[in-house]
């Protein structure tokens, strides 16, 4: 019976739009044939509220909060759809403050993701600004050491080599490896050292005209040659190995290598030993005891730069010919 | 520094850090976190300590149903920290997934509601906890009062509302006015006590051992606080005490609702002391309104008609009692930006 009666309530709220909330309390109160004081007394709500609750006069029952609280219990009574009749009153008062209870997670990480990139994109640009200037501080402070290392060797400038008899023991030594004669001043000068060009162009500057000087020379007397012959061409330079000689008036541990990295002079060397080796340039050099040892290359005198020295140890490359 | 600098793409938000379960309301966009207080912990005895193996829905999960070197805690207990290194790291884990970003930390401005009769230190190691787990502020307010904010009761107005939040570990009650609390009371008692009377019935019973998870679903198919027309029933399987293997057996509501006695009869008594201590004139202003129920415990079958009964009162549920205190600590945060932290925010 009571569920004919319900259903006969909910048809009847369905079939006419028209009928208003608290018609539909009361008639459905009436159809059950309660009275306003039972319902009131079953809620234990004041029959005034009942009334009001009827009437729809929702602002004297205060917040929101009780009325839907009230219009629940009243229709639970009453056999309606406490959901239903919740719905129809939220239709009559759409001013009802409701704090979102759920939330779009799409829409939400969008709005992350914009507040995101902008935010990386400010870290990268400000790293790369970061990037840029410490960049541009490394390249003046590596033109500068660039700068002091060529002033050193021009400060510094050595002696004229006592190269010719030395070159001519070398000469002699490793007549057999040179293809061409060696007595030839041309091929000598061609086959002189390169790293040691500073300095001796210096030198021959000095000595003879302020011409051009392609070929470096050990010494004076020869440099007069070299730049003489200079302009019958580079042709005759030497393009085999070069000769290196080391001659030791100390102990001194000595490492040679070829430009393949293979040891050609591995060990400690005794004072008063002489070496003759013979490679493709450049070769690696290391000495422990760089102050004892006298190096030549094709028989002119090495002189090693102060910058390859560290103490009595040195290590350096003979390069081959460099065009000054 | 840092903090601050996160703090631009962190959304505030409100942390319902409650014993049975964590809600996190962010500001302007509503829930969007769920989950059990419950961290699963597991053991390593090989590289020297602990991790976490999960937290969250999936830990509790777990409950009673760990090997031997993992164990799932609940670092909550009657609304307070009962393990604050688990407890940060649980928050932790839930203020990132509420913001829902694996790029960064998230470093928001959290309001944490805390049980009104939460004593210095309880409050102390929350708000630490939470800073541990990167906020960069954190407000504490007390939970009857959002609770009621967040169910849209006029506190702001001259008159008596009365509310009552059921939460997992803790009950409280409050009479508020004119944004204050006039009275308020907290018992331990809440949804954790009734599983546990469910447990226990059980035990006594039918000599049957039941586990927390089992109970916590009888609780929610057929508890009820009041005896209606209706008499429901669950099948439910637990070890029989004397025989020691697994038995099958069948509960109705009214011996759920006999179990559910005592815990029920402890908050209808911090209710009726409430109206007892209330001011007159505050009392009659509940009296006509009506006392609002809120939190999970509302979700009980017929609670409010069972406080109805016991004093005479009307009784509403809040809309969406679970979120309720969640909400309000949303509403109570926008206040903060409007008005600054002076009203609602302890020390």
């Amino acid at each position: 019976m009571p569920v004919n009666e319900t259903n006969a309530g909910s048809d009847g709220r369905e079939g006419s739009g028209a009928v208003s909330l608290g018609e539909q309390l009361s008639s459905a109160r009436e159809e059950r044939a309660i009275s306003l004081e039972q319902a009131a007394r079953t809620l234990h709500l004041d029959k005034t509220v009942v009334a009001a609750l009827e009437a729809e006069q929702f602002e004297a029952l205060g917040a929101a909060v009780f009325v839907k609280g009230h219009l629940r219990s009243y229709a639970e009574l009453l056999g309606l759809s406490p959901d239903d009749v919740i719905e129809t009153y939220r239709q009559l008062d759409p001013t009802i403050d409701e704090l979102p209870a759920t939330v779009d997670r799409q829409q939400w990480s969008g709005r992350v993701n914009v507040a995101l990139w902008s935010f990386w994109a400010m870290v990268i640009v400000a790293a790369l600004l970061v990037a840029v200037y410490l960049y541009e501080g490394a390249t003046e402070r590596d033109a500068g050491r660039i700068r002091q290392q060529q002033l050193a060797p021009e400060a510094q400038a050595p002696g004229v080599p006592s190269g010719a008899e030395a070159g001519q023991q070398a000469s002699e030594s490793v007549d057999e490896t040179l293809p061409p004669p060696i007595p030839d001043p041309v091929t000598g000068a061609g086959a002189a050292t390169p790293p040691s060009a500073t300095e001796d162009r210096s030198m021959a500057a000095a000595v003879i005209a302020p011409e051009p000087v392609f070929l470096p020379e050990p010494a004076a007397q020869q440099s007069v040659r070299v730049t003489v012959s200079a302009s019958s061409g580079p042709a005759t330079v030497d393009a085999g190995g070069m000769r290196l000689s080391l001659i030791f008036s100390e102990d001194s541990w000595a490492e040679i290598t070829d430009p393949t990295g293979r040891r050609i002079l591995y060990g400690l060397q005794r004072a008063g030993t002489r070496r003759e080796l013979s490679s493709e340039p450049p070769i690696g050099v290391f000495l422990g005891n760089a102050p004892g040892v006298e190096v030549l290359v094709d028989g002119s005198e090495y002189s090693i730069s102060s910058g390859a020295r560290r103490g009595n140890i040195a290590r350096f490359d003979i390069q081959p010919d460099i065009q000054p | 520094m840092l903090k601050n600098i996160l703090g631009y793409f962190s959304n505030d938000l409100s942390i319902d850090l409650g014993t049975a379960n964590t809600l996190i309301y962010l500001s302007g966009h509503g829930i969007v976190l769920d989950e059990p207080s419950v961290v699963a912990i597991r053991e390593e005895p090989g590289r020297g300590g602990k991790s976490i193996a999960a937290v969250g829905a999936e830990a509790k999960s777990m409950l009673g149903r760990t090997p031997g070197n993992i164990t799932a805690i609940r670092p909550l207990k009657d609304g307070v920290i009962a393990d604050f290194t688990i407890t940060e790291k649980m928050l932790q884990h839930f203020i990132r997934k509420a913001h829902g970003n694996q790029y960064f930390r998230p470093s928001p401005r959290v309001l944490i509601a805390v049980p009104y009769g939460s004593t210095q230190v309880e409050r102390r190691a929350i708000k630490e906890s939470a800073e541990g787990a990167g906020a960069r502020k954190v407000f504490l307010v007390e939970e009857p009062m959002v609770a009621a904010i967040g169910a849209g009761m006029p506190v702001q107005e001259a008159r008596g509302s009365m509310v009552l939040d059921v939460g997992g570990g803790t009950s409280e009650v409050a009479v508020i006015s004119l944004n204050g609390i006039v009275y308020a009371a907290s018992v331990r008692i809440g949804g954790d006590r009734f599983d546990e009377a469910i447990l226990n019935y059980v035990r006594r019973n039918y000599g049957i051992l039941i586990g927390e998870a089992t109970a916590e679903r009888i609780k929610h198919e057929i508890g009820s606080a009041y005896p209606g027309d209706e008499v429901r029933e669950i099948s439910v399987r637990g070890r029989n005490l004397s025989e020691g293997v697994p038995r099958s057996f069948s509960l109705n509501s009214n011996e759920i609702l006999e179990a559910l006695q005592e815990p029920l009869q402890g908050i209808v008594g911090a209710v009726k002391g409430a109206l007892e201590q209330t001011p007159p004139e505050l009392g009659s202003d509940v009296a006509d309104r009506g006392i609002v129920l809120t939190g999970g415990g509302a979700l009980l079958r017929d609670l409010d008609k069972l406080l109805m009964e016991e004093t005479g009162l009307p009784v509403v549920i809040a809309d969406d009692p679970l979120t309720c205190v969640a909400r309000g600590g949303g509403r109570v945060m926008e206040l903060i930006d409007e008005h600054g932290p002076g009203v609602y925010v302890l020390d």
